[in-house]
């Protein structure tokens, strides 16, 4: 187990590589003059000198990627020029409230989605099947920003039992924070929950057929052990790929649900940063976002190693 | 009386009835053998015993266990009975063992369940169940997962599992038709020496007529769902009376093959849906007469002794 997850991170790191290199590109890569673009068409020649040069521009193409990385090992991420404040902190200011809302979004996706599925396989054909793919199928076709919406107008407007936005730090008091999170955060989850759903059902609807379930109930288990037990723990080995996609689709969804629960996340500091063209920022949100992608991942692998193993022994 | 008795047993999926008429017993610590080639409900019977019909099954009749009554008994009762007094193996160890616990985790479950033991005297009784069923450095095995075993060894710990709670009966689906030859000899050996130790009766499905001439005390050999003749193996055979159970021993030229083709008469068992209305086995028997085809043969007492469900049997026996 230990020599597979040493070997899991090991492959991670050139992916984090590349990511860093394409983040040092960006400055590169965009069409047109940098500077002028984040300075607006109204600045004069000095003040863009001055820009490139607080940029860094001015320097050989080498001394600017081998300063990039000597920052970033030092974990410095160069300063956002419009909030006047280093991207490093920008980004650690408000990456708790991007996780919280994130991961909250997936424990309800998860949770809730696994159980629909279970649920619908369990009564294939019948009508518990039908309303639970039926929900998921809702839940899938409705836009995360939609429901935000109608959910700020239920819940906080109309009944007035959760706030209507605003974020309240988890160390403060959590059960604030349970209450800040709770309406983006199923707002978020219910497109996943439906994909958790429909993967869940068809793993369930596979693995009910084998062999080694027909054991579990010759040897007497009574059947919420056949299927909560031996039957789930092998259909979840593939809704777990898709809990990894689905951070992926969650934390890009989080962006626009920051704005719609005013939360001061990351999503709103690099939408920010995009319109104002401020590349520091967007270089750092670039790395962070990929960088939470490759952890995902690697926890996802770690996870299909403890439910399945076969890879845990390298076969498969 | 007997252990098991089984009357008129019918198993329908949708309108489709695949197996009927089926009557047998097993007395404490028998040996049945119940051949009978691919398709013809072998495995029905069994899992209808079980209460493990797959989905869309149906089974009518009577099934006695003991002194209940299996077909009228709640799924909670049956639970109880299932690996309990009355345990099952089949036919392919590679898939009946879960693969993400180990293997001791699945003995282990039948004895806490049925036994209430705790986590740790359940894989102590774990282990001695390895080394019951002659499985090396049991210590070690026990904490393997099933990928890490061999299929004869899989098929091993299957029968460590169905064994923990000691059944009255057991019932094996074709225990050793997915292993290698010399695996299989090994697991019947096991299987011979196991219930005279234990004193259960068992239910050996198998294609195999030599393990049923070396192990079983009676037979009952199926054609096209239903019982073509039963009796004593030492009776059927030494003079097999139904033309079925004589082209069966014919098809082998000794007694330790497995059932190949039916070179006397070719041909192949009918669908459920294409069963025929008289005789089942009239489209391929060289007996067969247009009488044979008015309705299903009942059974009658052959000069062997055993029971045959054919019209001429006195004349081809
Ligand atoms: N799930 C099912 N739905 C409908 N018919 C089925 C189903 N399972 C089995 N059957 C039919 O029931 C009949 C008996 O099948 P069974 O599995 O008992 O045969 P068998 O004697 O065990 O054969 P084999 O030697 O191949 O294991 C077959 O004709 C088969 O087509
Ligand atoms: S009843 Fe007729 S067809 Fe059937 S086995 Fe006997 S002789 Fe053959
Ligand atoms: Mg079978």
């Amino acid at each position: 187990m230990l020599r597979y997850a040493a070997g899991r991170l090991l492959a991670a790191l050139p992916v984090l590589a590349i990511v860093s290199l394409l983040s040092f590109g960006i400055v590169w890569i965009v069409p047109g003059d940098v500077a002028v673009e984040m300075a607006g068409p109204t600045a004069t020649a000095e003040e863009l000198a001055r820009l490139r040069e607080r940029l860094g521009l001015t320097r050989p193409w080498y001394e600017q990627l081998a300063g990039w990385y000597g920052a970033l090992l030092r974990g410095d991420l160069g300063e956002s020029i419009l909030l006047r404040q280093g991207v490093a902190q920008a980004i650690v200011e408000r990456l708790p409230v991007t996780l919280s809302l994130t991961f909250t979004a997936l424990a309800i996706a998860f949770v809730c989605g696994t159980a629909l599925g279970v649920l619908a396989a369990v009564r294939a054909g019948q009508a518990a099947d039908r309303v639970a793919m039926g929900t998921a199928l809702v839940g899938f076709s409705l836009p995360d920003f939609w429901l935000g919406l109608v959910f700020v107008y239920v819940f906080a407007v109309l009944l007035g039992w959760l706030p209507t936005g605003g974020y309240v730090p988890f160390s403060q008091d959590p059960a604030g924070w349970a209450r800040s999170m709770l309406l983006p955060a199923a707002a978020l989850a219910l497109s996943q929950m439906g994909l958790f759903a429909r993967m869940t059902r068809a793993a369930m609807l596979e693995v009910l057929r084998q062999d080694y379930v027909r054991t579990a109930r010759a040897k007497g288990m009574p059947g919420w052990i056949v299927i909560g037990k031996h039957a789930l723990r092998n259909a979840l080995i593939p809704v777990v790929t898709v809990a990894g996609i689905a951070a992926g689709v969650l934390l890009g969804g989080a962006v626009v649900i920051e704005s719609v629960f005013s939360l001061p996340g990351v999503g709103r500091l690099i939408v920010g940063a995009i319109q104002r063209r401020d590349y520091p920022v967007i270089q750092g949100g670039l790395l962070l976002t990929a960088t939470i992608f490759v952890l995902v991942n690697l926890i996802v692998d770690l996870l299909y190693a403890a439910l399945d193993p076969r890879i845990r022994h390298g076969r498969r | 009386m007997s252990l098991l008795s089984v009357r008129d047993l019918a198993v329908s999926f949708g309108g489709t009835r695949v197996l009927e008429d089926m009557s047998f017993d097993i007395a404490e610590g028998e040996v049945l053998g119940v051949v009978g080639e691919s398709g013809s409900g072998k495995s029905m019977t069994a899992l209808a015993i079980m209460g493990l019909l797959p989905m869309g099954g149906s089974a009518a009749g009577r099934i006695r266990f003991e002194d209940r009554d299996l077909l009228a008994l709640p799924e909670r009762e049956m639970q109880r009975l299932r690996g309990e007094r009355l345990a099952m193996i089949f036919q392919e160890p590679m898939a009946s063992l879960n693969p993400v616990f180990t293997v001791g985790e699945q003995i282990a479950e039948v004895l806490r369940r049925h036994r209430g033991m705790d986590r740790r005297s359940a894989h102590r009784e774990a282990i001695s169940l390895l080394k019951l069923v002659e499985i090396a450095a049991a210590e070690r095995r026990v904490d393997e997962y099933p990928h890490q075993l061999s299929g004869g060894m899989r098929q091993r710990a299957m029968i460590a599992i169905a064994l923990a709670c000691r059944p009255k009966l057991l019932i094996a689906d074709e225990p050793t038709t997915a292993l290698d030859a010399t695996v299989q000899a090994g697991i019947l050996d096991l299987l011979r020496g196991l219930r005279r130790e234990l004193g259960m009766a068992v239910l050996l499905i198998t294609h195999d007529l030599g393990v049923v001439s070396d192990i079983c005390e009676r037979v009952v050999v199926m054609y096209a769902g239903r019982v073509a003749e039963t009796g004593a193996a030492d009776a059927i055979f030494a003079r097999p009376s139904h033309p079925y159970t004589q082209a069966l021993l014919a098809a082998i030229p000794r007694l330790d093959g497995p059932i190949g083709a039916l070179p006397a008469i070719g041909g192949v068992v009918p669908a459920p849906a294409d069963f025929p209305q008289g005789c089942r086995f009239a489209p391929r028997c060289p007996h067969a007469l247009p009488a044979c085809e008015v309705g299903p043969p009942a059974l009658r007492t052959t000069v062997s002794g055993t029971d045959a469900a054919c019209i001429r049997v006195q004349e081809v026996a």
